[in-house]
């Protein structure tokens, strides 16, 4: 391979590696989504970290609130706990293990992937989760999106 | 989880051969059945003769040609390479997705925990009252706590907590003193292991503490009940509860003594609401009250206690403030016979006191500081000619006063603010006690201590105390000085 080519592989290939890692990571706007019988338009910060804490467990409507988490290592979780939480990865552990230990609420339920979650929030009415705007689609709702660690109106 | 390993491989063994396209059809082969086609690699490029560059050569015109044919086969292979790393994915969550749990059946028992282990010395003047009646001067290791807690969650809106607390206790414990006391005896749990393969085996018993056992149903957010053995709602420490949540090892002396019970048994309700991005809570306690005596009320006299706070959480700053209160009459009820043939019985109380416990507490957490502070007041009342028999040997003839009994502490710790630092946090902590007791009615507790925190599960807890009795409002029948505590504790702390 000459020295050419190798520069033009590096030089193409560096934003497929840097796309391929955005597309799990960093950067992304992350959409924060209900399911679409939930009558709530929009959710602030004071409204979205309650229900994330398990503090808060039921909407306004009464309905049984269900927030659906990624799991801790999920580059999302991550930016969704730094924007709603307020917390980085080391601080949401020892959240949730002073929790354990007082014997307070538990926290949300786990599934392991964003497609899992856009199934679970599309079929359970009280379910709200995240994952990257362009995985949402019609079968849910979005109510907050997350960007630059920022949260903000649909 | 094969298939997830092998999609994985082949994601690596792609993005690997982009780096290097030369070896994409040997990683092609080994990524097998599983791995899209990649597009297949340029042919290699004949060595070139070692030519001197010529005047004469010619240029640019098809060397311009195929570098933009090449250029446009490099975007073709990016773009596949593209479509290949989003299949990979999808095939990735597809696997994930099959080996989903639905969201219902998610872990109805969950087993958790936390322990301490590690070293103490607790230093008192060999000639102090508090040096003989505890087992101190000497560096021991120890085994703190060793808790597993079962967290049940049948159906929902209902749960059920158990944590129970493996101890060696009471092995060794001083049961009775030597000479004017009697004969001195330590508890002892030894046995013989009658189930061992080995006759005789030794084997030394330990206990098995339930710290609460409750049942919950908490459909309504506002309106939650708990019934079963819970921990008194009051204050910081009691809500805390264990070594990996507590900044402190040592506790405020308030809660060592026992102000108001620690734990009960009975009723709780409690609830919370949101006003804008406050939390206001409360828990309302009715229960047998202090059982410290028997798990059984032996009164009809019941205990009533309760809690409000106000909680604000943004993440870099957590504030909390609550009040809380605890109230009930505490007695002991001492059945004798006095008559067979046929056989009648007395019943009497020993002794008999209202108490009434008060407390305000404040936490606060700014970025890495963290402060903690709490004030509690106690007033406990006898009824006339039931009152306590003080320890006969130290205080002949006397007997437990009313009295009012005041404390006030404050804990402050920070986690360094450097990066390659910030596992250490060092902690100051003052405590301010007012209480009569044998070895007079002040106490200041000074220390300091030093978390390093390794992970989220592990912390390295120590912390040295000086504890200085003194004469605030009464004198003491005995030199306090003597009774001073200099206490140093580290254990290792793991939760999980």
């Amino acid at each position: 391979m000459t020295t050419r080519r190798k520069l033009l592989t590096t030089l193409l290939n560096a934003p497929v590696l840097a796309w391929a890692k955005r597309s799990s990571a960093a950067g992304e706007v992350l959409a924060v989504i209900v399911n679409k019988s939930n009558p709530i338009g929009s959710l602030t910060q004071n409204e979205l970290r309650p229900l994330f804490q398990t503090t808060k467990k039921a909407w306004g409507s009464g309905e049984d609130a269900l927030p659906v988490n990624l799991p801790e290592d999920n580059q999302l979780r991550n930016e969704f706990d730094q924007a709603v939480l307020g917390l980085d990865p080391e601080r949401v552990a020892r959240y949730w293990t002073d929790r354990k230990v007082r014997g307070g609420a538990r926290p949300p339920v786990r599934v392991p992937t964003t497609n899992a979650v856009l199934k679970t929030v599309a079929s359970k009415p009280g379910a709200v989760g995240y994952l990257r705007l362009s995985e949402v689609n019609n079968s849910v709702k979005v109510v907050a999106k997350i960007s630059g660690g920022k949260l903000s109106a649909p | 989880m094969p298939k997830l390993r092998t999609v994985r491989s082949a994601g690596a063994v792609l993005l690997y051969s982009l780096m290097c396209p030369a070896l994409a059809s040997v990683a092609h082969a080994q990524a097998g059945a599983v791995a899209p086609p990649l597009p297949a690699p340029p042919p290699p490029e004949p060595s070139a003769p070692s030519v001197p560059p010529s005047v004469d050569a010619k240029p640019a015109e098809p060397a311009a040609t195929d570098q933009a044919a090449e250029l446009a086969k490099l975007r073709a292979e990016v773009e596949a390479t593209k479509q290949a790393v989003e299949e990979l994915k999808a095939a990735q969550e597809e696997a994930a997705s099959a080996n989903e749990v639905p969201v219902a059946e998610q872990e109805k028992l969950k087993i958790y925990g936390f322990a301490d282990m590690g070293f103490q010395y607790v230093q008192i003047d060999k000639r102090a009252l508090l040096a003989n009646v505890y087992d101190v001067n000497e560096p021991d290791f120890v085994l703190g706590n060793l808790n597993l807690y079962f967290d049940a969650q049948p159906v929902e809106n209902w749960r059920g907590l158990v944590e129970v607390r493996f101890t060696n206790a009471p092995q060794g414990k001083i049961t009775n003193f030597g000479g004017l006391g009697g004969k001195f005896t330590r508890a002892s749990t030894f046995t013989d292991d009658s189930t061992g393969a080995a006759l005789n085996a030794p084997l030394w018993g330990g206990s098995v503490v339930v710290e609460r056992a409750w049942l919950e149903y908490n459909r309504l957010q506002a309106l939650k009940f708990r019934v079963g053995n819970w921990f008194t709602p009051f204050g910081i420490w009691n809500e805390d509860h264990g070594s990996p949540t507590l900044i402190s090892l040592a506790w405020p002396q308030f809660m060592t003594q026992r102000w108001m019970p620690l734990r009960q048994t009975g009723l709780m309700a409690y609830g919370n609401a949101f006003a804008g991005s406050w939390e206001l809570g409360y828990a309302a306690t009715l229960s047998n009250g202090r059982q410290e005596e028997s798990t059984l009320n032996v009164d009809r006299y019941l205990g009533y206690g309760g809690r409000l706070y106000a909680r604000r959480d943004t993440g870099e700053v957590n504030t909390t403030f609550g009040v809380s209160f605890f109230t009930g009459k505490n007695r002991d009820k001492a059945v004798a016979v006095t008559g067979v043939n046929p056989i009648t019985w007395s019943t009497s109380e020993t002794f008999e006191y209202n108490e009434y416990v008060m407390g305000a507490d404040a936490s606060v957490d700014v970025g890495h500081t963290r402060v903690r502070a709490e004030g509690v007041v106690r007033r406990l009342e006898y009824t006339p000619g039931k009152r306590e028999l003080l320890n006969q040997v130290l205080q002949p003839g006397g007997r437990a006063p009313d009295k009012w009994e005041h404390t006030l502490y404050l804990l402050v710790a920070q986690q360094l603010p450097w990066k390659s630092l910030d596992m250490f946090e060092p902690y100051l902590w003052a405590e301010a006690l007012q209480s009569p007791t044998i070895v007079g009615d002040g106490v200041f507790v000074s220390s300091v201590g030093l978390n390093v925190h390794f992970n989220p599960a592990i912390t390295w807890k120590n912390q040295v105390a000086h504890i200085n009795f003194f004469d605030w409002m009464y004198d003491s029948p005995f030199d306090n000085s003597k009774e001073n505590v200099n206490q140093f504790y580290s254990r290792l702390v793991m939760a999980f």
